[in-house]
């Protein structure tokens, strides 16, 4: 029954003119009293003005019905709608928010860093070449010692042997 | 005795009547209750989320007042 | 016209099923809802000449009696809350006083309505003694009458004596009402006043009033009036006295069947009794009766039945003994009339705690039934199905089972209040004096004590609760009660009563007559004829006129008249004469009209659901006061007296003993719906209804307060105890009572689910209301602690931590319940430190406050413990700080057991300032606003360099010797020590060396926390890069590679599998947060050092004194040994002053006074002139030491042997410092320089 229709239009117009009809149905009850006692005193078939005012108070009845129907509806959608979107806000509010942590995050680390000195073995070069005749005449270049993986498989059969995998 | 007869018809209508104005009546009330529950709910994002507001606000206003303070300096 | 009954309207009303309306609240509170819709309408017998029965003339009395009872009730109201105003009307004081006139004038328009009202009662009631006196006239003259023509006996229906009994209860109410008040005294000065005005009121055309006004002075002076006329006009009625003992037999016919449903009715039937047993009784000569001999009934029965209720209540907060008409009878006689039975007994027997078990099993059985009949009707319903008769009428005697137990436990309510009405409270509590505690104080405030308010609670919250389950099922059982009700009648009227018909007339009885009458007035034939029934004109039913009665369902009941003229139809013919035996019917006839009369009595309570389930639950008489504050003469009590707020505040206050309470506490509430109720539709007082409201704000108000402190206390109790060590929790709580330190179970989340709560027609959140109030109170909890921080010395920073924990516990088992603000939010706001640029905050500003002027200045730092300690004397003067908060226990860590318990735990760390300050200052503060703590400690120790040190230095490195040489060793140690005191004279007794020990003091004390803060944050990078390696990557095995690409392909990969479904908009900018994120996250990893770049920076702070620090060039090129003129030099001066023992009245050494804090600053301005190794070869202690240990004979001599001690305690401290240095900030090597050994021998010579 509630045509897919946005917060506004709902709070705006729809509402409203749903809750205007109900009121309005209130009213319709009272002039069927009012009319049942005239008619009862004048008419003379009493029968026939009682079987009319039921008939009105059944329609009555039911557009009172139909009208708490269609304004129940209606809220309902309203409240979802709303619902969705807070929670679409509360997320771009969430994201915007770390995104404001995550700013004053870096500028307190960049603060911080002002007052760090990188680790020595960080700005040492690992091999410092001597500058001109800081180096003694007789002195030479160590030559570079490289690793050589040491090759245990002889051992294999010594000793208890694991059974081989 | 037409009329107790008649008077039962009369009696069973207007109690029909009744019975459906109770059973609106007591639609009212569960619906009555389920909105104000899922309104308070909503009630309740929605202040802690101004709330929430209101500070990333005042958070923000500081940064602008040091530009403020950068500037005029 | 039946079948559509409203059809569209139906599926309309069945459409509402398909809403789908959530609420989880739980429903823990009474039963009023934002609408209710009451549909029973009493015409009052209007349609009393349609039914053209016999006892038109007896429904028309009926109809009259309820119109007096209704006026009756009006004059209830008007008597019960009549305050009287005389004591707010100006006093004439003397005759001649000038406004004396206008005085009296205005007293007299003021008091003018309120004496007419009370006229109007006097009129009532005389005019209601005369209406009583015909009645009985008639009855009387019934009674005695032969048969009438319609061979019934002439005795009235049972309906119409019942009316007289309401109508007795009405007048002897309204005695005692008038008795209670005081309104004779507003007569008075009426009467003076009109007395006053009398001459020109008459010539105004006023009557004249002197008469009536005397008349009334009479009614309202003297007690009892009202009775005692009654029983002196009482002896003009002829054989008044059989109609007194048709009331009394009538009354105790109804109790012993059991023929009533509400209290009110039960206790009107019990006060009646004794009041027509004192009219009956009378002992003027004429008409002597006596009511305790008599034959015509046994008294006995009576006293017999009034023993187990001596007190019963009267009208609201007045109760009425039953035995006070009795001693008013002339001739009472003890002997007959037994005593009630002994108080212990009556105790028991009147208080509810005694007969709650039975009530308990009673309710929940009844709701287990209840609920199961109500969802298998409702399951039969979904499915299109009718419900059958046999469901129907299971249904029926559910409701009625359900409404006797609701009407047994008010009544019992509302006697066990009788009772305590009667007997008030003995003693005074200990906190009260005697005189100044009012008596309603006795009888409610203290005359209950906690099990019986337990008790009344839990009674209450049943009733209350199960009357709630049944009208929710209203709309349900309404159509089906109807249908029952009308199959019940028509079964009876139209087939059992056939054969009754039959009989009568086979056997020509007159009562056939009166059958016929209500088969035509009661009977609804199908489709509306009578059908031909052979039975009818006495013919047996046979083949040949066969019969078959169909009887149509309806959804309709009789009319309430129809009703009342069928029963007393019924009532007279079986009635018959006294001895219930009547000739017209044979003995089965009487038990079937018997038993339908009885089952007819509660059609029209069934009927009326919704009224009769609120006069079964109404228990508004609990809150009315208006006798007690007539008889305090106050205009309103303050809640604490008020019944209600008793029980609601008892459930809070004594949460920790009785958790599960707490769900109750609503139900006290609705006693002032039921209050509100009455004080609008019965009273109809708009001032009470006024007092009720303001007196629910307040209570309302009291109620959450309270509410929120208990939840907050309970919840602080659970954190606290939860983040206690637990080991030591469970040792401690060995030590203490029982239970002292168990975490509590909590109650109150059924409560705080309540987000529509009914009270006075508004719905209140009471949800929101706490959730309010607990934002407020966490952030008021952590201003405490801060501001217990600020006047603590640095080493409360721990305690701190730990409210901030508990804190944030509480936060996190709060927001189950309620919505709460985020807690950093909450934390940032109290301690201001929410903005973005700069990085102060209350606790930073205080921690940097505490460093520079506590700890770095006052404390001594101990490398080997790493730990800041205060020295015995204090060298800097005093930190003056903010003065210490009052903290109520319950905000610091709930019970006092538990505060203690903390104490002693922050006992440990309250000595000193260490690794656990700081890492508990990284916690607080957080990395990324460490920035502004390391800022400010170098700004300390760039000024101490330069203000302080850098000016020492210069000054006393004038004062140094001029040559200083390191003794031979031939001196021997004694000799070395005295020879260096000589040398270094004006250093060490330089009057401002103390000064110069506290500048170098604070550079290294400085140093030392960068020290440790250094390590805290190389422990926190290594956390920092477990947790993180997974997500760059960064595994030991790819040698702690950095890429960034990782985490962002692997998002990649991410979106490609999901492109499809996700919009790829959302996912574009993912990767480039994740190489921003990581890149953020490789700052932390490269760990650069704090001391490193503090001691660049102390370099580059001694530049300008380096050359001058640097001493003379030395001859030899390379280095001079013995000139004194280098920073080393002074620094050895200074460290073999430090080491000196106490010098002249001085108790404490140096060393006891400045610490290790003193070597770290000299020695790091040392290093940093590279000139730690020509110090450590050529320093004076370190000689000192050297000879000693070379020298076989140590020195003994005492200052020698504590300099060496200290000097060995010194130079391990220094390696440990220059071992740090050299780690951190390792200074360029040396260029290697060849010597070339000098080419002769000459230079040797020189």
């Amino acid at each position: 029954m509630a045509t897919d229709n946005t917060v506004q239009q709902l709070a705006g117009a729809v509402l409203p003119t749903a809750l205007r009809e109900l009121l309005g149905a209130q009213g319709q009850i009272k002039e069927i009293a009012e009319y049942f006692e005239q008619a009862y005193a004048a008419d003379a078939d009493k029968n026939k003005v009682f079987s009319e005012t039921q008939v009105y108070t059944k329609n009555a009845l039911g557009n009172v019905a139909f009208h708490v129907n269609v304004v129940g509806s209606h809220m309902v959608s309203f409240l979802n709608k709303q619902f969705d979107e807070l929670d679409t806000m509360q997320l771009q509010f969430d994201a915007v928010m770390s995104r404001l942590n995550n700013a004053r995050y870096t500028l307190g680390l960049s603060n911080l860093s002002s007052y760090l000195a990188p680790r020595i073995y960080k700005t040492r070069p690992v091999s410092t070449p001597l500058k001109g005749d800081a180096v003694p005449e007789g002195a030479r270049m160590l030559d570079r010692y490289e690793r050589r993986p040491v090759d245990l498989s002889s051992l294999d059969d010594v000793g208890i042997t694991l059974p081989p995998r | 005795m037409a009329e107790v007869q008649r008077d039962w018809q009369h009696r069973e209508f207007i109690e029909s009547v009744t019975v459906n104005v109770l059973k609106i009546v007591e639609f009212l009330n569960k619906f009555d209750i389920s909105t104000r529950y899922r309104l308070s709910k909503l009630n309740d994002q929605l202040s802690t989320l101004e709330r929430r507001m209101d500070s990333a606000e005042a958070q923000l206003s500081t940064v602008f007042q040091q530009q403020q303070e950068g500037h005029n300096e | 016209m039946a079948a559509d009954q409203g059809g569209e309207a139906l599926n309309y009303i069945r459409g509402f099923d398909r809403f789908i309306l959530p609420d989880d609240t739980p429903n823990v509170e009474g039963p009023n809802f934002p609408i209710s819709y009451g549909s029973a309408s009493s015409y009052n017998f209007a349609d009393r000449e349609g039914y053209q029965t016999d006892f038109v003339d007896e429904a028309g009395t009926m109809a009259r009696i309820d119109s007096m009872l209704e006026r009756g009730t009006g004059f209830i109201a008007l008597l019960y809350t009549y305050r009287s105003c005389s004591k707010s009307v100006p006093q004439v004081k003397s005759q001649d006083q000038e406004n004396k006139v206008e005085l009296y004038q205005n007293t007299f328009r003021v008091l003018e309505p309120q004496i007419n009202k009370l006229k109007n009662l006097f009129s009532f009631v005389n005019e209601c003694i005369d209406f009583l006196l015909e009645e009985f006239e008639k009855l009387a003259a019934d009674s005695v009458g032969g048969k009438k023509s319609s061979g019934r006996t002439t005795s009235s229906s049972d309906t119409l004596i019942w009316k007289l009994v309401l109508l007795l209860d009405l007048l002897s109410k309204l005695d005692a009402l008038k008795n209670m008040k005081g309104c004779n005294n507003d007569l008075s000065f009426y009467k003076r006043a009109y007395g006053f005005l009398r001459k020109n009121l008459e010539a105004s055309g006023l009557t004249d009033q002197t008469l009536d006004n005397q008349e009334m002075y009479l009614f309202l002076a003297n007690q009892n009036i009202i009775t005692n006329t009654l029983k002196q006009k009482l002896p003009q009625v002829s054989r008044y006295t059989t109609v007194l003992v048709l009331i009394l037999e009538h009354c105790l016919q109804r109790w012993t069947g059991n023929l009533f449903l509400y209290p009110e009715e039960k206790h009107a039937l019990l006060r009646v009794i004794p009041f027509s047993i004192f009219l009956y009784d009378s002992q003027d000569p004429a008409a002597p009766n006596n009511a305790f001999k008599t034959k015509e009934f046994k008294v006995l029965d009576y006293a017999r039945l009034l023993k187990r209720y001596p007190v019963l209540p009267l009208y609201g907060d007045m109760a009425m003994l039953s035995s006070s008409f009795i001693e008013r009878c002339s001739n009472f006689d003890p002997k007959v009339w037994e005593k009630p039975y002994e108080n212990e007994r009556l105790n028991i027997e009147y208080c509810i705690i005694n007969r709650l078990p039975v009530f308990r099993s009673l309710h929940d059985e009844y709701l287990a039934d209840f609920s199961a009949r109500i969802t298998e009707v409702r399951r039969i319903l979904r499915a299109g199905k009718m419900v059958s008769q046999k469901i129907a009428r299971l249904l029926y005697g559910l409701i009625l089972k359900g409404f006797r137990i609701l009407s047994n436990m008010t009544s019992a309510v509302l006697e066990q209040a009788a009772w305590k009405f009667s007997n008030p409270y003995g003693d005074t509590p200990a906190d009260r004096n005697p005189d100044d505690v009012i008596q309603y104080e006795r009888v409610v405030r203290y005359n209950y004590d906690s099990r019986e308010r337990y008790c009344l609670v839990e009674v209450i919250a049943k009733i209350k609760g199960l009357s709630q389950v049944m009208l929710r099922a209203d709309s349900l059982l309404m159509e089906m009660m109807r249908r029952r009700v009308h199959d019940e009648m028509q079964q009876f009227v139209q087939s059992s009563l056939r054969d009754l018909v039959f009989h009568a007339t086979k056997k020509k009885k007159l009562i056939r007559a009166s059958l016929m009458q209500m088969r035509a007035m009661a009977a609804d034939w199908l489709n509306g004829q009578e059908p031909k029934d052979p039975m009818v004109d006495g013919k047996k039913v046979t083949k040949k006129n066969p019969f078959k009665l169909q009887i149509p369902s309806r959804c309709a009941g009789p009319s309430p008249t129809q009703l009342q003229l069928l029963r007393c139809i019924i009532s007279s013919l079986y009635s018959g004469d006294r001895k219930g035996k009547s000739k017209d019917l044979k003995p089965d006839h009487v038990a079937l009209l018997k038993s339908f009369y009885e089952r007819s009595f509660f059609y029209s309570y069934v009927l009326d659901f919704q009224g009769t389930l609120r006069g079964v639950t109404d228990l508004a008489m609990l809150w009315y006061r208006e006798f007690y504050l007539e008889l305090a003469d106050a205009d309103q009590f303050p809640i604490e007296m008020s019944l209600p707020w008793i029980l609601a505040d008892h459930i809070l206050q004594t949460y920790a003993q009785n958790p599960a309470m707490v769900e109750f506490v609503l139900y006290p509430l609705d006693l002032y719906n039921d209050a509100a109720e009455v004080a609008l539709r019965t009273l109809r007082q708009q001032f009470m209804y006024n007092e009720v409201e303001a007196e629910v704000n307040l209570v309302f108000d009291q109620l959450v307060y309270k509410l929120s402190e208990t939840y907050f206390n309970h919840v602080k109790v659970q954190a606290a105890s939860r983040l206690l060590d637990q080991e030591y929790r469970a040792r401690l709580a060995s030590t203490l009572p029982p239970g002292r330190l168990d975490i509590p179970r909590s109650r109150f989340e059924v409560l705080l689910r309540q987000r529509h709560c009914q009270l006075l027609g508004r719905s209140i959140d009471l949800s929101a209301l706490v959730s309010q109030r607990m934002n407020y109170a966490l952030r008021e909890n952590l201003d405490y602690a801060i501001t217990k921080f600020e006047a603590e010395p640095f080493s409360g920073i721990i305690e701190l931590l730990e409210s901030i924990k508990n804190v944030r516990e509480m936060h996190r088992i709060m927001s189950i319940n309620v919505t709460l603000d985020p807690f950093e939010v909450m934390l940032n706001d109290t301690a201001d430190s929410s903005s973005l640029v700069s990085f102060h905050g209350r606790i930073i500003l205080h921690a940097v406050f505490e460093l520079i002027n506590d700890v770095v200045p006052n404390m001594m730092y101990s490398s080997t413990t790493e730990r800041f300690v205060r020295a015995p004397v204090q060298f800097g003067e005093d930190v003056e700080r903010v003065p210490m908060p009052k903290i109520p226990p319950t905000h610091q860590f709930g019970t006092r057991t538990l505060n203690n318990a903390y104490a002693t735990v922050f006992m440990r760390t309250k000595s000193f300032v260490g690794i656990p300050h700081f890492r508990a200052l990284f916690d607080i503060v957080g990395i990324d606003r460490m920035g502004l703590v390391i800022a400010e400690l170098v700004g300390h120790i760039r000024r101490q360099l330069e203000n302080k040190a850098a000016p020492y230095i210069t000054t006393l490195l004038d004062g140094m010797p001029e040559q200083t040489t390191l003794p031979r060793h031939s001196y021997g140690t004694a000799g070395v020590i005295g020879f260096f005191e000589a040398k270094l004279d004006p250093i060490v007794n330089y009057d401002g060396i103390q000064e110069v020990f506290q500048a170098f003091r604070e550079i290294g004390n400085s140093l030392a926390i960068f020290t440790i803060l250094d390590s805290l944050a190389h422990e926190r990078a290594t956390l920092g890069f477990t947790r993180l390696a997974p997500f760059v990557d960064a595994s030991p095995l790819t040698n702690f590679g950095f890429n960034d690409e990782h985490l962002a392909s692997t998002i990649a990969g991410i979106r490609s599998t999901i492109e499809a479904t996700i919009n790829t908009s959302l996912f574009s900018e993912l990767p480039q947060d994740a190489i921003a994120a990581v890149r953020l996250y490789q700052f932390e990893l490269n760990n650069a050092s704090l001391t490193r770049y503090v001691l660049l920076d102390m370099a580059k702070g001694i530049d300008p004194h380096r050359n001058e620090w640097m001493g003379p060039p030395s001859e030899n090129g390379l280095v001079s040994v013995d000139t004194s003129y280098e920073l080393y030099r002074l620094w050895s001066a200074l460290q073999f002053t430090f080491c000196l023992p106490p010098r002249g009245d001085a108790k404490f050494a140096p060393m006891d006074i400045f610490g290790d804090g003193f070597c770290f600053g000299g020695l790091a301005l040392v290093y940093l002139m590279e000139q730690a190794d020509l110090f450590n070869a050529l320093d004076f202690a370190y000689h000192a030491l050297n000879v000693d240990e070379a020298s076989e004979a140590k020195a003994s001599d005492e200052p020698s042997r504590y300099l060496l001690s200290r000097a060995a305690y010194v130079r391990s401290v220094n390696d440990g410092v220059l071992g740090m240095l050299r780690a951190t900030a390792p200074l360029n090597t040396k260029v290697a320089r060849d010597i070339s050994p000098p080419a002769d021998d000459s230079a040797s010579f020189r």
